[in-house]
């Protein structure tokens, strides 16, 4: 137990210290010491009172401690510590944020989508007034997919309307990284062509949009009796060649 | 024995301590009432700014420890520049020693 006496002791050691964050630590320390050095006087048969009186005799001017602490508890310094102890935290934990996030994004990225089934009318938005389900010559689930480096697009869907522009539905599922840097998806309107009955369709007119994590490819003007597409891409020794053949069975 | 003495070797005497063992504050006022025979006993609050400042200068690390009573305690353990520091001290101490030996016995010389 420590007496008043202690503890006004203490108090006035630690009311010299400027740092407040190193208060706690010294009055610890300190008061450690006082009741061990009282215990002995206990233990030498002086009563508690006087046991007390002693130990903080012993101690020496309270003030002056303080005084003597306080030169070696630079504020400056601790604040420093103080600060650069939150900037650490702050880092790591935006670190690990964002590497939460990446890990999100790859898993998303590497994730496989089912087919894409909802009306194609509601890609149309600008046509939404003349669109409707009858006006498509044809619409065309495909589940055609190809290799890409080691990446995998899949042709989920080709649909042509009456008015020429044809949409080319597909997804690329990139392989799962938890950690490392995602690759980005290919920009593939801008390097396929696409040819159909001696029509080059290419370069990709209306170039592409993506929608809940499907890619559209937009071509205009197709000419309405085209139902065979061949589609060639070549970049940077990654290459496909795919023969689409609309109400065939390959 | 004045207590003046022990302010320019305080370096030396907790330094010298602590490099034989981990030791807390009491425990290096203990061993030094006992190593010195009594001579060095000086207000025990006043180790404490000398532990502190020896810290920051590197020369000693500080660790809890949970004592048999159940209470933390405070151990002080030497560094590689506190022990590179002791005998930087240790030096300095031996040539105070011998100056003041040479002047006490040339002293005496005088007299005789």
């Amino acid at each position: 137990m420590s007496s008043n006496k202690e503890e006004n002791f203490l108090q006035e050691v630690v009311r010299q210290i400027n740092f407040p964050f190193d208060r706690k630590s010294i009055y610890k320390e300190l008061s450690g010491h006082i009741e061990e050095a009282k215990q002995e006087y206990l233990d030498q048969h002086l009563d508690v009172d006087e046991a007390s009186r002693c130990a903080l005799d012993d101690m020496g001017d309270p003030e002056e401690i303080g005084k003597s602490l306080n030169k070696v508890h630079r504020p400056i310094w601790g604040w420093l510590w103080i600060l650069s102890k939150y900037t650490m935290i702050l880092l790591l934990v935006s670190v690990g944020f964002q590497s939460m996030t990446m890990l999100y994004k790859n898993v998303e990225a590497s994730r496989k989508l089912e087919p894409y089934t909802m009306p194609v009318e509601n890609l149309f938005v600008d046509y939404t007034d003349e669109l409707e389900a009858e006006d498509f010559l044809f619409d065309e689930m495909l589940g055609k997919s190809v290799e890409l480096g080691n990446h995998t697009i899949i042709f989920e869907r080709i649909t042509l309307h009456k008015n020429g522009t044809m949409l080319l539905i597909y997804q690329e599922v990139i392989p799962f990284r938890p950690f490392g840097l995602q690759s980005t998806k290919h920009p593939i309107n801008l390097f396929l062509t696409i040819s159909s009955n001696q029509h080059d369709l290419s370069p990709v007119q209306g170039g592409m949009n993506g929608i809940d994590g499907y890619s559209i490819i937009i071509l205009k003007d197709v000419p309405s009796e085209c139902r065979k597409f061949i589609l060639e891409y070549n970049v940077y020794n990654e290459a496909f060649e795919l023969v689409i053949d609309v109400g065939g069975s390959s | 024995m004045d207590k003046n003495y022990i302010g320019g070797s305080s370096n030396l005497l907790v330094l010298s301590l602590i490099h034989k063992r981990d030791m807390y504050g009491y425990e290096i006022i203990k061993e030094l009432e006992i190593l010195s025979e009594q001579v060095f006993q000086f207000k025990e609050g006043t180790l404490y700014p000398i532990l502190h400042r020896f810290e920051n200068a590197g020369w000693i690390e500080s660790y809890l420890k949970i004592a048999g009573n159940g209470k933390e305690r405070k151990y002080y353990k030497i560094t590689k520049s506190g022990i590179m520091q002791l005998e930087i001290e240790q030096e300095q101490f031996e040539v105070f020693r011998e100056s003041v030996l040479k002047v006490i016995g040339g002293s005496r010389y005088v007299f005789e």
